[in-house]
């Protein structure tokens, strides 16, 4: 059984039934900063920790950037040509880069991204910074330090000496009162669970699973996957605010994630067919506050957030839309998004080319 | 390698400029220093692949070796840029040895690309007026066959109306890319049928990227879901379909696959009951042998489920190891144990993960009644008794 365990190195976020405490395997602090096999999400919590997914080893790592966290000059200027640039300084072809994501540090506002380097098996990770004049750095790990958790493994009832191809994606994830909530999607099963570890990361607590239902239609409900979230206090009420394919936003208490329980959200916005979400972001703009949230192919939505309170849950087939949203034309072909400042959002865009610019835009 | 003087000429006018250097540097004028040479040491063992510069007399090493140099002051003496890229230098390491200069990169130079190297000894502490270019490329390795998609699962040609999931199996490790643009449903006509995916733009690859999982829109299996009411299913019943996998989707070398790949199947009704273990035929073998356990099943199940979802052990014992084979259609599961049969009772353990191609589960259909308590969990396993008899 060791040797099949051994090999099944490729982890679910949550792979058991709903009322099982999931069997993580236990936490490491890592001394010499952490030991990417892969680098994907990415999310800073409020002191400046940046949390980074590894799916192919199946962590996440809290990385204490130090000095790194903050280049010559505060901020992030606009780079045109982001992927060619990134692939320069990396060594190699923009063709042969992958960015996974983009994170803005809380307090020194430099840009981090997230990048794989190659297309194969032997691609290696990267983490890369632009400061307030546009340089390119890539930060040095390895004068990084590190916590980590490992995924729960995935079960297995065979002893056959197969590797396991299960795969978790880690789709997004962040710091909410303590806990880091992280929402998946494995390559053979499929349904919505979050992964609820506290943070620091300690051994006693290795976190639990909650599959997540919500309401659709009167009739049935659904367990499709969470693609992005957003922690957001809805009447005061620490709530998780879920966007799904097709592309319903779900409010579901943070009180309700609890393992053992059938956790069911409430929909309170239907965005449209033919869509994903990829970000999500909360900012204030004229004393009120918004969801600004981009998606595969239906733009940049800006979303009143008063809305989520006072919305009667959608229980009923909607023809086209309902909620109220405002899609920002200008804003097209965005690929990552997050906050830069009070006044400011930043993305990376594709454009017509298929170049990527990282790219500065006054919040709408 | 070429050699420049104070960017007057090449090879040609060296001479004067030779005296110019071995004057700056206060060196005899009958014994000119040593020409600068850019080289590329070849990766040895763990080391990878590095730039080195070679001629420097010692005291230039050694006030270079003294100078605190930051990165960008480093990058001014000795620069490396991927070949065509005029902008940016390339991250790395900068060491002094006795007599040499060696840049690593931070990530390994790629086989088969060429990256221009420069060394401006007018940037050293010891300004030497001569600037040094060079090419270098770490040899390609070899060209290996070209990928192919190996297989679609489910097999058997066969699928359920609201079948969740596929498996595109490949030959050889592919690129990061992913599905999207690359993979069609087709109908008898051969029009696409549209929006019949989950978006494809998601990492869905097992570790080696041999395997990508393909999900249809649950929105639209699923029914009363607005998708399935608005667009209805994108397969139906008694329809001839096929997924079609462009060529163009990149192998782990960046190469197109060897050919097109069109996996046809007939779509079949929907099937919307939970997987139910006790439903299950369990041919046992006989003791002493190390036959084939055959367990077959009413409907297919999900293959790369059927490779960890299923073991068989003792009852009440441990594992027993052995290889799994999967049959053709996915109606059956063979366990050729590891070492021959004992007599007595068995069990499989079923996890309850375990699932049809249509998302059922064990003790748990795909579709399920809203606000339904309890929701039906049948535990982590489930177990089917058997038994091996004597000879």
């Amino acid at each position: 059984m060791k040797s099949a365990l051994k090999l099944a190195f490729v982890l679910g976020v949550a792979a058991l039934s709903v009322s099982a405490q999931v069997a993580a395997r236990p936490v490491a602090a890592v001394p010499a900063g952490p030991a990417f096999q892969s680098i994907g999400p990415l999310a800073f919590g409020p002191d400046g920790t940046l949390f980074a997914g590894d799916r192919d080893a199946a962590m996440i790592y809290a990385v204490n950037l130090g000095a790194q966290a903050a280049g010559a000059s505060q901020g992030t200027a606009d780079v045109t040509g982001l992927d060619q640039k990134v692939a320069a300084v990396l060594g190699t072809a923009a063709s042969e880069v992958v960015i996974t994501d983009l994170a803005v540090h809380p307090t020194s506002h430099n840009s981090f991204i997230s990048v794989m380097r190659g297309q194969g098996a032997d691609a290696k990770p990267a983490l890369v910074r632009v400061d307030g004049a546009g340089t390119i750095a890539i930060v040095d790990l390895a004068k990084t330090t590190a916590t980590s958790v490992t995924l729960p493994n995935p079960p297995v009832a065979t002893v056959t000496g197969r590797g396991n191809p299960r795969t978790q994606t880690i789709m997004d994830m962040a710091l909410v009162n303590g806990r880091l909530v992280v929402a998946g999607l494995s390559n053979e099963d499929f349904a919505s669970k979050l992964w609820s570890v506290p943070y620091p990361f300690a051994t006693a607590d290795r976190g639990t699973s909650i599959e997540i239902f919500h309401g659709n239609h009167g009739r049935l409900e659904t367990n499709s996957p969470i693609f992005s979230f957003v922690p957001y206090n809805v009447a005061g009420q620490p709530t998780v605010i879920a966007g799904y394919l097709c592309t319903p936003l779900v409010k579901i208490p943070m009180s309700a994630l609890k393992p053992g329980e059938k956790v069911l959200g409430t929909t309170i916005a239907e965005l449209g067919a033919g869509n994903r979400p990829i970000d999500m972001i909360v900012y204030t703009k004229g004393g009120q506050e918004y969801l600004l949230m981009s998606n595969t192919s239906r733009g940049v939505m800006k979303i009143p957030t008063s809305q989520f309170a006072t919305n009667a849950p959608i229980t009923a087939s909607v023809g086209g839309t309902k909620g109220a949203f405002e899609t920002i034309a200008s804003l097209q072909g965005v690929e990552q998004l997050d906050l830069l400042d009070n006044g400011r959002t930043i993305l990376i865009v594709r454009g017509a080319d298929g170049a990527r610019s990282l790219t500065t835009v006054v919040l709408p | 390698m070429k050699l420049f003087g104070n960017g007057r000429g090449g090879r040609g006018s060296a001479a004067p400029v030779v005296f110019l250097v071995a004057a700056a540097l206060g060196v005899s004028c009958s014994r000119p220093p040593t020409p600068l040479e850019i080289s590329l040491v070849p990766a040895s063992g763990s080391t990878a692949a590095f730039v080195r510069v070679t001629g420097l007399s010692p005291a230039e090493a050694r006030t270079l070796h003294a100078s605190p140099l930051s990165d960008a002051a480093w990058a001014e003496i000795l620069r490396v840029r991927v070949t065509g890229n005029d902008e940016l230098n390339v991250a790395g390491t900068y060491s002094v040895t006795s007599g040499a200069v060696e840049f690593r990169p931070r990530f390994p130079f790629d086989p088969g690309r060429s990256y221009s190297v420069q060394f401006d000894g007018n940037r050293l502490p010891s300004p030497r007026q001569a600037v040094v270019t060079h090419t270098i490329e770490v040899p390609a390795g070899p060209v290996s066959a070209r990928t192919q998609v190996a297989s679609i699962a489910p097999t058997g040609g066969v699928w359920p109306e609201n079948l969740l999931r596929f498996y595109i199996q490949f030959s050889a490790p592919m690129s990061r890319a992913t599905a999207l643009g690359f993979v069609r449903l087709v109908d008898e006509s051969g029009a696409e049928v549209k929006e019949a995916f989950l978006p494809l733009d998601v990492d869905l690859w097992n570790g080696d990227r041999t395997r990508f999982t393909v999900f249809f829109d649950p929105g639209r299996v699923k029914r009363g879901i607005r998708p399935n009411v608005e667009l209805g299913r994108a397969l139906h019943a008694g329809r001839k379909y096929a997924i079609v996998v462009d060529a163009a989707w990149p192998d782990a070398h960046g190469r197109p696959l060897a050919s097109e790949f069109r996996y046809a199947f007939k779509a079949m009704p929907a099937e919307e009951r939970a997987v139910a273990p006790a439903d299950w035929k369990v041919g046992a073998p006989p003791a002493g042998s190390r036959n084939a356990l055959v367990v077959t099943f009413p409907w297919a199940l999900d293959r790369g489920l059927l490779q960890r979802a299923i073991g068989v052990q003792p009852a009440g014992g441990t594992p027993i190891e052995g290889v799994i084979a999967i049959d053709e259609g996915e109606r059956s599961w063979r366990f050729t144990p590891s070492a021959s049969w004992s007599p007595g009772a068995h069990e499989l353990v079923v996890l309850s993960i375990l699932e049809d191609p249509a998302g059922n589960r064990v003790g748990r259909a795909f579709e399920i009644e809203m606000f339904q308590k309890p929701l039906t969990n049948p535990g982590e396993r489930v177990t089917v008794p058997f038994t091996i008899a004597g000879r």
